[in-house]
């Protein structure tokens, strides 16, 4: 069954408005609207993400051979810190929040976030805060701690130039906009969903948006705390964490990691989202599980504040300790597992179409699993000792981070484009890009578990000739090629569709969630009018009256099935 | 010249090559692990692809409506409780292997450390309380026994580790941390790397561990306590004073025109001793036996009967050190060691003839 047509938009009299028509950059500038916001903050991360990619492939290029000379060691360690620092803080972070701010609203049935002026704030203070810390490289050196800058290596006394102070005082500015962001999230998705619709029933990807922004409200406040307190260290003689004066190094990593595991749930929980409404879509069938995922996304974010010493296994603070976090940090794997099934669970037993947006998604199962259960083997915090500052632990990192959460934003673009351009990105030149993608990545990961598992620590910018390290960091580095090759293709496609691409309908994919129900793009005020909300896919709803998810189901209308079950008596509500 | 020469080659140093029953301990569970995470990524391909398959779109479905299930909730209890007993079961081993892995140590662990490991920028100190001596870059440890090590740093955060030895723990300053090593067999050296960035030459603060016999443990800590003795000829007083830093050896029998015949000479050798107690050498480093005895840079007493130079980035050898001395940041680009390139090329040969002699 292709395209619904329900004549849900009134017929036009007058061209809609293209976005950002004859008002010029300017009215983009200071636009309250969500969707020119949403955009902005997608495209200042496309642009950020370009930088530390190529931030990456200097790294990977030195790296390519031992001993090599290309980059000079503190040229590597800047380059270092701030490709971390970019990805994490101007690149996936921001990227979430976009996707967040374009589309909740519009999947709530709401005229815009709840508060449209600190929702532009938000965006401005970040693309400053992104701007001061780029300043740095012209202002007396980039910042070469490291993105988690461990004291006293980040005191004055170590890291004599500038750069520290503009990675605390940029991360401050970019920390407020992400803070800023979440609250936007909760009271919108609090107060403004359309009437009849009950929290039960929020698209998922608003749900993650939601809880993940409980998550950014307690984890940013320690970290610039944090910030702050190394600026009093650094510029006006503070002692907090020099312990030569009576401060405590171990202090700022239990402040950081504070903040910095939940951080890395923030980079993904809204991912996860988004992959519970794509693969759905292309299976044809519901979320398998909406209870439970949701369930199990409030004690990931509960639980994110319970691990964070696992990233400090190695300091020596006792067993008692290692066994609180290491318990606590198997426990986190329980919900994310039952999200993995989930997903399987929804594709199990439907229809499914392989769009780009689709492959992306399923590929995101299966690597982010791959980066998930080295994330349970350093839970065993034996393990943990025997390989945590190595490159183990960068391949990890870019599993989940880049196979996870990056996969899906890939996937969420091909989704959403058309939604948010009126154009189809080409399919065609999406498969190019996805198996390109699929196959630099691994190559540029994969070898890094070897790496770390013969002795090659991270943050290193050369090692000795050992044997097989050579080889493998060439692997490592043709792969890098191959991704920023997949890069560009995107890019071509991005660019290509938005001019010539084929034009978008209101619902290209036959989906259920609110934002189908309007234009390809939708208007300033996003509807004209909705259809009745009573479950969590009204478009389903309106097109099956004889089938809608608010109605139990029983054998005449479920569909071919072999055999009854004892889901018959239960509403698809729960 | 830049990088001229180039860093011994080390054989391989892996997580699964424990040398001793803490890192036997770490890399058996670890193995266990191992497994279990290829059972279950092989396990979610399989079922991924699986369902990928047989659940595709394509001709002669068109008519198909999926079934629209919403969920199933003995599934999901099932799917939560299984990887939870998983989890709790391996729980067990964690905790029995811990204290393998780390085995506690006792409450005056202080009074009875046998190497304290100390972490600068960019190289390493250890310094043997129960022999009272200090050396640097190349530890020595006894075979067969839990051997103590304090971990401390005396400037920023840095972090031993050497794969065979098992867990790796933080060096950091004011924070102390105790961990047995152990090692089974002699005659082995065990290699490692700073692992935690501690700035612009992380990279180059390799470790190597020196296994020997417990006899020749006693026969190397023995000969490490010995103080050096200063070369016979000191008795011609320098030409210049000491303060103007560029103060020439006295040259007194010494008539060698190049490096390798001044290593030999014992003449080039008292003449390099006065090279180095007449410059900065001294402000940074200690020799027992001398007047020097600065604790900013490594301990020089035997440097000769060292393997590496730089910690790791050099093989110990005449050019090499040389090559150090007259400018360390050519190769080492950012060590706190100053050049040393107004010193005349017949001073520079003195002095390494003088500090290959400590043996």
């Amino acid at each position: 069954m292709s395209e619904i047509n329900i004549p849900l938009v009134p017929e036009k009299t007058k061209a809609l408005p293209r976005l950002g028509e004859s008002e010029g950059l300017l009215s983009w500038v200071a636009s309250v609207d969500h969707k020119q916001i949403g955009i902005m903050y997608i495209l200042s991360a496309v642009v950020f993400f370009i930088i530390g990619g190529l931030e990456a492939g200097l790294m990977r290029l030195q790296l390519g051979s031992p001993e090599n000379t290309l980059l000079s060691p503190d040229l590597y360690n800047e380059i270092f810190t701030m490709h971390g620092t970019t990805m994490i803080f101007l690149v996936v972070v921001p990227l979430l929040l976009g996707f967040g701010v374009y589309f909740v609203p519009l999947m709530i049935g709401a005229r815009d976030l709840a508060f449209p002026r600190l929702n532009l704030l938000g965006f401005w203070v970040l693309v400053f805060g992104g701007i001061m810390l780029y300043f740095s490289f012209i202002a007396g050196g980039a910042p070469n701690a490291g993105w988690f800058s461990y004291a006293p290596l980040s005191e004055k006394g170590y890291s004599t130039t500038v750069g520290l102070d503009y990675w605390a005082l940029g991360l401050l500015a970019i920390g407020i906009g992400t803070v800023i962001g979440g609250i936007n999230f909760i009271v919108t998705t609090l107060t403004m969903r359309a009437p009849g619709m009950k929290m039960s029933q929020v698209p998922m990807f608003v749900w993650t948006s939601f809880i993940n922004s409980f998550i950014i409200i307690f984890a940013l406040p320690p970290f610039n705390a944090a910030l702050v307190m190394l600026e009093f260290d650094r510029l006006l003689h503070g002692h907090f964490f020099t312990p030569e004066t009576g401060g405590s190094a171990v202090l700022w990593q239990q402040y950081f990691w504070t903040f910095g595991h939940p951080e890395v749930y923030i980079m993904i929980l809204p991912a996860w989202g988004m992959a519970a409404e794509i693969i759905p879509v292309f299976s044809r069938k519901p979320l398998f599980g909406y209870k439970f995922f949701a369930g199990s996304s409030i004690a990931i974010a509960v639980l994110s504040f319970a691990v964070f010493a696992h990233h400090m296994f190695a300091v020596g603070l006792g067993h008692a300790f290692d066994v609180f976090f290491g318990a606590a940090t198997e426990l986190i794997a329980i919900p994310t597992g039952v999200k993995i099934f989930n997903w399987i669970g929804t594709m199990w037993g439907g229809k499914i179409r392989y769009t780009v947006a689709m492959q992306f998604a399923v590929a995101f199962i299966v690597l982010f699993v791959m980066g998930g259960v080295t994330g349970v083997s350093f839970a065993i915090f034996p393990v943990d000792w025997d390989i945590t500052a190595s490159y183990y632990v960068v391949a990890h990192m870019h599993y989940v981070l880049f196979g996870g959460t990056l996969f899906l934003i890939l996937a969420a673009t091909y989704y959403w484009f058309p939604k948010m351009t009126g154009r189809m990105l080409s399919e065609k030149i999406g498969v190019w890009h996805f198996w390109l993608t699929v196959v630099g990545f691994n190559m540029t990961f994969l070898v890094q578990h070897i790496l770390g598992l013969v002795g090659m620590p991270r943050r290193v910018y050369t090692y000795p000739d050992n044997p097989g390290w050579g080889f493998m960091n060439q692997i490592s580095t043709v792969g890098y090629f191959i991704i920023a090759i997949s890069v560009l293709v995107f890019l071509y496609n991005f660019f290509y569709s938005l001019k010539k691409g084929e034009k978008a309908p209101d619902n290209p994919w036959d989906a259920w969630t609110l934002e189908w129900a309007t234009s390809s793009p939708p208007p300033t005020e996003n509807f004209y009018q909705l259809p009745p909300i009573r479950s969590r896919r009204p478009l389903w709803d309106y097109a099956h009256p004889e089938n809608p998810d608010w109605k139990p189901r029983d054998a005449e209308h479920a569909g071919p099935k072999k055999k009854q079950s004892k889901q018959e008596g239960r509403t698809a509500g729960d | 010249m830049l990088f001229a020469g180039s860093s011994p080659v080390i054989s391989t140093t892996s997580v699964f090559d424990p040398a001793g029953g803490p890192a036997k301990a770490g890399a058996g569970l670890f193995t266990l692990i191992m497994v279990l995470m290829v059972v279950v990524v092989l396990m979610i391909s399989f079922l991924v692809s699986w369902a990928g398959f047989k659940f595709r779109d394509h001709a002669g479905r068109e008519n198909f409506e999926p079934r629209q299930s919403s969920g199933n909730f003995k599934l999901e209890i099932a799917w939560t409780v299984g990887p939870a007993l998983l989890l709790v079961f391996l729980f067990i081993p964690t905790v029995i292997v811990m204290d393998q892995a780390d085995p506690p140590v006792p409450a005056n662990a202080q009074a009875n450390v046998d190497v304290e490991i100390i972490g600068h920028q960019w190289w390493w100190e250890y310094r043997y309380p129960k022999y009272g001596f200090t050396t640097a870059n190349e530890m020595y440890m006894p075979a067969g026994t839990n051997f103590l090590a304090k971990l401390e740093s005396a400037d920023v955060i840095h972090e031993f580790w050497v794969p065979q030895l098992g867990p790796e723990f933080q060096n950091i300053p004011g924070s102390p941390v105790y961990q047995y090593l152990e090692a089974d067999k002699p005659d082995q050296v065990l290699h490692g790397a700073c692992s935690q960035y501690c700035g612009t030459q992380h990279a180059w603060m390799l470790i190597s561990v020196h296994v020997v016999t417990p006899d020749a443990f006693k026969a190397w800590a023995a000969s490490q306590q010995k103080a050096s003795t200063p070369p016979a000829s000191v008795a011609a007083a320098a030409t210049t004073t000491p303060s103007t830093g560029a103060a020439t050896s006295s040259n007194s029998g010494c008539s060698a025109t190049n490096l390798n015949d001044a290593v030999s000479n014992p003449a080039c050798v008292a003449a390099g001793y006065q090279v180095y107690l007449n410059n900065t050498c001294v402000n940074c480093h200690a020799i027992a036996g001398t007047t020097s005895n600065a604790i900013v840079g490594p301990n020089l007493t035997h440097l000769a009967s060292r393997q590496i130079i730089g910690s790791g980035i050099r093989a110990n050898t005449a050019q090499n050190l040389a090559a150090w001395v007259r400018n360390a940041n050519d190769i080492k680009p950012g060590v706190h060691m100053p050049s040393y390139s107004q010193l005349s090329d017949t001073d520079i040969n003195n002095l390494v003839a003088y500090l290959e002699s400590l043996k």
